[in-house]
């Protein structure tokens, strides 16, 4: 098997923003240095490619993000569900951001087709704290969450 | 076991019948208490070395049980107690902080209770045969072991688990339950379990950063196998150090969300145990105080995440009887 890749960190700017890719296991080996020095300027962080975030991870995470500039606009984006999960779970794990958009996965009772599929925050909020109708690409019904929503979707409760 | 005695509780007539059958099967006297009332007059009416009984309403909200529970390890001087219960494991954690006699929590979801665990609980608890993987997998199921030497060597302990999972056919979330529980589990074995001659924690207040790499006499083991309804993942250390009172408040402290979550008493997060039992579906640990720690974590692979994340989680710390003890 090939090895499942670890950490990386990618730091851009585009149009006033410092964008901010990271992808792979959060962990010990982790150096999430160039997140917590940036300056003032908005900030998007996706975190799409994250795999995994140990209880270390989690530590030198929330240590990171609590550096950031308050005054820095802080938007995390395309967050998986390992990341969901983290947020749901332990206080502090955003600092000062906000969850902007994120992925769920989404299960077919019909077909058992599985996706992630992405959602935007503010349209769940718009559809009381639910996530809004996905069809299955392949069969074209409803799907559903494969997770328990209101537990899934408690940080879109919690950051009203 | 032959020669003991097991009374078992539960309102629910199928999951009677069950556990009359199962634990039966073990050998041992069995009493199925039919309702609450009985089961509050059996407690008390003869010697038992066993009683499982279920934590629901009604037996939950009658004071007389209360009592009873409040002090049973004065009460029922020798006997072991199990509970099982519908109710989520994390409501139950606050009564085991304070009931170091309690240490013994089945889950009950959608059957009408596990013959399998009914059994295995039972035996354990009565022969004090407490230590192995093997009594939670099908039979004939070889685990695979890794030898947990060296905190720079974690992400290929981790790899051949991840490889494993993969192997079954585990989707990508399960493989993600499989190594966190798995990169915990290494993480304590490195980092927590090792003691000083005095039994002082010897690497614990290291920041996981820095590198250890253990003595001969140190060295863990990390298991993994898999019989199709469960993936089981274990970690085995020569130490014994851990405490039903070590694991019930860290727990108790993390499924509170705020600023207590993370401790900074160590040099790790203090957070572990909690993530690997956010992991799991089954939870054992085995300890022989001063010579060896196992813990086992069973994912059911039979479940969508949905059903996961809904059912309750059983919880069980064994600790071995000191050797007079068990003699008696």
């Amino acid at each position: 098997m090939a090895a499942r890749p670890t950490f990386s960190i990618e730091v851009a700017e585009r149009d006033g923003v410092d964008v901010v890719t990271i992808g792979g296991i959060i962990d010990e080996n982790a150096d999430l240095t160039p997140l917590s020095e940036l300056g003032v300027q908005p900030i998007e962080v996706n975190l799409r490619g994250v795999r995994r975030i140990n209880s270390f991870g989690v530590r030198t995470w929330i240590d990171a993000v609590r550096r950031i500039a308050q005054s820095a606009r802080l938007t995390f984006v395309q967050c998986p569900p390992p990341v969901v999960d983290q947020c749901n779970m332990v206080s502090g794990f955003l600092g000062h951001g906000a969850l902007t958009s994120f992925f769920a996965p989404m299960v077919c009772a019909e077909c058992d087709e599985q996706i992630d599929q992405l959602f935007e925050t503010a349209a769940c909020r718009a559809n009381g704290g639910k996530l809004p109708e996905t069809r299955c690409p392949r069969c074209g019904r409803p799907m559903e969450v494969d997770d328990l929503e209101e537990q899934y979707l408690l940080f879109v409760r919690d950051s009203r | 076991m032959r020669g003991k005695r097991i009374l078992f509780f539960d309102p629910d007539p199928r999951a009677r019948r069950v556990a009359e059958r199962a634990l039966a099967a073990t050998g041992s006297e069995v009493v199925s208490a039919p309702d609450h009332e009985g089961v509050l007059t059996a407690m008390d009416q003869a010697r038992w070395d066993l009683m499982m009984i279920s934590y629901d309403p009604p037996l939950r909200e009658d004071p007389r049980w209360t009592e009873r529970l409040e002090h049973f390890d004065a009460r029922y001087p020798g006997a072991k107690l199990v509970l099982h219960s519908t109710a989520p494991t994390e409501a139950n954690l606050p009564l085991m902080a304070t009931r170091p006699f309690l240490r013994n929590i089945i889950a009950k979801n959608d059957e009408p209770i596990e013959p399998d665990e009914l059994i295995i609980t039972a035996e354990k608890l009565l022969r004090q045969d407490l230590f192995g993987l093997g009594k939670y997998l099908l039979w004939g199921v070889e685990p695979y072991r890794v030898e947990i030497r060296d905190s720079r060597k974690k992400l290929d302990y981790l790899q051949e688990v991840a490889a494993y999972a993969l192997a079954l056919g585990c989707n990508e979330r399960v493989v993600e339950l499989v190594e966190t529980v798995a990169d915990e589990l290494v993480t304590n074995a490195i980092y927590n379990a090792p003691r000083t001659e005095d039994g002082e924690p010897k690497y614990a207040r290291l920041s996981r950063r820095e590198p250890v790499e253990l003595a001969d006499d140190e060295v863990g083991t990390l298991e993994f196998a898999c019989d199709g309804d469960y993936i089981a993942v274990a970690q085995i250390d020569p130490f014994g150090a851990l405490t039903q009172e070590t694991v019930v408040s860290y727990l108790n402290r993390c499924l509170v969300k705020g600023p207590e979550q993370l401790s900074e008493a160590s040099g790790g997060a203090g957070i572990g145990l909690y993530r690997v039992f956010q992991s799991l579906s089954k939870f054992v640990i085995n300890v022989e105080p001063g010579h060896r720690t196992e813990v086992i974590c069973l994912i059911d692979l039979r479940l969508t995440m949905k059903r996961f994340r809904q059912q309750a989680k059983s919880f069980h710390i064994f600790i071995q009887d000191p050797p007079a003890k068990r003699g008696a």
